[in-house]
């Protein structure tokens, strides 16, 4: 498995589009940076926390990395013995470690330029600042093993790209909301309810990535749900792939 | 004993209402070269991707290495090296690149193989140049080259003389019969260049419409499609006293049915004629006889059509 995965970054560091997304997602992380160049850090911390959301949307792209680009070369690995399972976990694997270094690269370089170039504020507030970072890291990290989880069963099985990406965003942007509006007609349940934000949040688990819309969401309840979700959509996410994936002709 | 490579019995491939593949039983010996001879959609592709786990059998079993199973199998199928139809690698890495991200992936030691194998299919000096941008031909041969990279004891090539030039198929054929007699490699061949299979194959499989018409050697077959005169007459004891008797022809065989085949004085089949009826045999029918592959495998599938 280490081999395999360890070969798939090899790939993806190999790829022009990682360095081109790299930069991009670089110039807007210092251009946030920058508008927060005239407040203190703790501004700068808190604002970072509201940015968890990015993972959904860099999901199909980071995903794309280490899944696309070589329409059938599933052929070969299959070939060589690999078992189905090792090819469905290793590319995993490695889209999750591009994720987290590219969280680590952008979150940690806003916070280290913050930190050396921007005033801390009163005692106690960068610091404040940070464990709300770590506060929200903590629960995004789930909530994106789980996107990511989704999108890779979705490039596995969907042959077409455009389609696969496409169909991950309707369902986020449209699919859900929608389910969620149809629950709300049809069993009455209404967001004041505990019950309807936890449907809510399991149906579209890039709501918990945004948590300033919760109430008292700094809570032990809060990174339950996200570690609920989060590990929810993997499994499934993971049951449905590897299920669907040992049936596949591939080609 | 002759060890197995291969067998499959009964396997099969359904497409819904559709059998690619019909209950075949197939059987490659160690250090054969196995010339898997159909013609378009007769079956060959889907047989070799079940065999390489590109595709799940419907029925029947296969046996690889001895393992017909779970972690087993995947360690059999470790000791091949396989090339479907057109290769497939990632368009924006050179050749060098593709297979070292393969030999990383298999965890095979010592970067000097990549050089070693891409020497091997005369690829070593393509350079920077991107899988997209290379021609059919360099794309065959990066697919052999991979599927040399692990030093495999079974090779299995669908179409891979597909693309390349009269000389590359020289060379291609060159090295097959090279890692046959050399590192004792089994390989099996499917072709439509059946002309090629000739010079290579030491064993054929017939296969036509998802069914295995015949699994023939190629001794077996030489022999069957060896040119003779077939003669059927009243009494074959007779004929074939004559023919030792008056001609002194002993290269001959007795077929059931009164059916002589006479592999000698074939440039003067009317001497044979003469001397038959001067020896008071009646001739019922007589010709000349002789076939190559490709007549043998059209006449089993019933005629001219698409090798």
């Amino acid at each position: 498995m280490l081999n395999y995965i360890k070969a798939e970054l090899w790939k993806v560091s190999r790829r022009r589009g990682l360095y081109v997304l790299l930069a991009l997602l670089a110039a807007c992380a210092a251009l946030f940076t920058a508008l927060y160049s005239q407040q203190n850090f703790a501004y700068l911390a808190q604002a970072v926390s509201a940015t968890m959301v990015v993972g959904f949307l860099a999901a199909p792209l980071l995903v794309q990395l280490v899944d696309g680009g070589g329409a059938d070369t599933l052929k070969n690995e299959l070939s060589f013995g690999l078992s189905r399972g090792r090819v469905y976990w290793g590319k995993l694997w490695a889209a999750l470690l591009l994720g987290a270094g590219f969280c680590l690269l952008l979150v940690g370089g806003s916070l280290l330029a913050g930190w050396l170039f921007m005033p801390h504020g009163r005692a106690g507030e960068a610091e404040a600042g940070l464990e709300l970072v770590g506060f929200c890291l903590a629960g995004a990290l789930p909530v994106w093993c789980g996107l990511f989880t989704a999108c890779h069963t979705l490039a596995l099985l969907v042959r077409s790209t455009a389609t696969w990406v496409a169909g991950y965003y309707l369902t986020f942007f449209i699919g859900q909301p929608l389910l969620v509006f149809l629950a709300m007609l049809l069993f009455g349940m209404y967001e004041a309810t505990a019950g309807f934000s936890l449907f809510t949040a399991a149906l579209m688990p890039y709501s918990l990535l945004m948590p300033a819309v919760l109430t008292e969401w700094q809570t032990g309840q809060y990174q339950l749900w996200c570690w609920g979700v989060g590990l929810g959509w993997v499994a499934l996410g993971a049951g449905a792939g590897l299920i669907l994936f040992r049936r596949k002709n591939v080609r | 004993m002759t060890e197995q490579v291969l067998t499959t019995q009964a396997l099969t491939k359904r497409y819904g209402a559709h059998t690619a593949v019909d209950r075949v039983d197939l059987t490659v010996n160690r250090g054969e070269i196995y010339g898997l001879v159909g013609r378009n959609g007769a079956g060959k592709t889907t047989l070799i991707r079940m065999v390489t786990g590109q595709t799940l059998p419907t029925g029947g079993t296969l046996t690889l290495f001895g393992a017909s199973g779970g972690k087993e199998l995947s360690a059999a199928r470790a000791r091949t090296g396989v090339m479907v139809e057109t290769p497939s690698f990632y368009p924006y890495l050179t050749a060098r690149q593709n297979l070292e991200y393969y030999r990383i992936q298999r965890g095979i030691p010592g970067k000097s193989v990549v050089d070693q194998v891409l020497s091997e299919v005369d690829l070593a000096d393509t350079g920077k140049k991107t899988f997209k941008n290379f021609s059919l031909g360099m794309k065959q041969r990066l697919g052999l080259a991979l599927a040399l990279m692990a030093r495999p004891d079974f090779l299995l090539l669908d179409e891979p003389i597909n693309g390349l030039d009269p000389e590359g198929i020289v060379e291609f054929r060159n090295l097959l019969l090279r890692l046959n007699q050399e590192r004792q490699t089994t390989i099996l061949i499917s072709s439509h260049i059946l002309s090629e299979l000739a010079n290579l194959a030491t064993c054929y499989g017939f296969i036509d419409n998802g069914v295995m018409l015949e699994q023939i050697s190629a001794r077996a077959l030489e022999e069957k499609c060896r040119a003779c005169i077939e003669a059927r007459v009243d009494d074959a004891s007779r004929a074939a006293l004559v023919l030792e008797k008056a001609m002194g022809i002993r290269d001959y065989e007795v077929l059931p049915g009164n059916v002589l085949r006479i592999y000698a004085c074939l440039d003067a089949p009317q001497r044979v004629t003469q001397a038959l009826v001067e020896g008071g045999v009646a001739i019922r029918g007589i010709e000349s006889r002789g076939a190559n592959l490709e007549d043998y495998f059209l006449s089993m599938i019933g005629g001219v059509r698409h090798a």
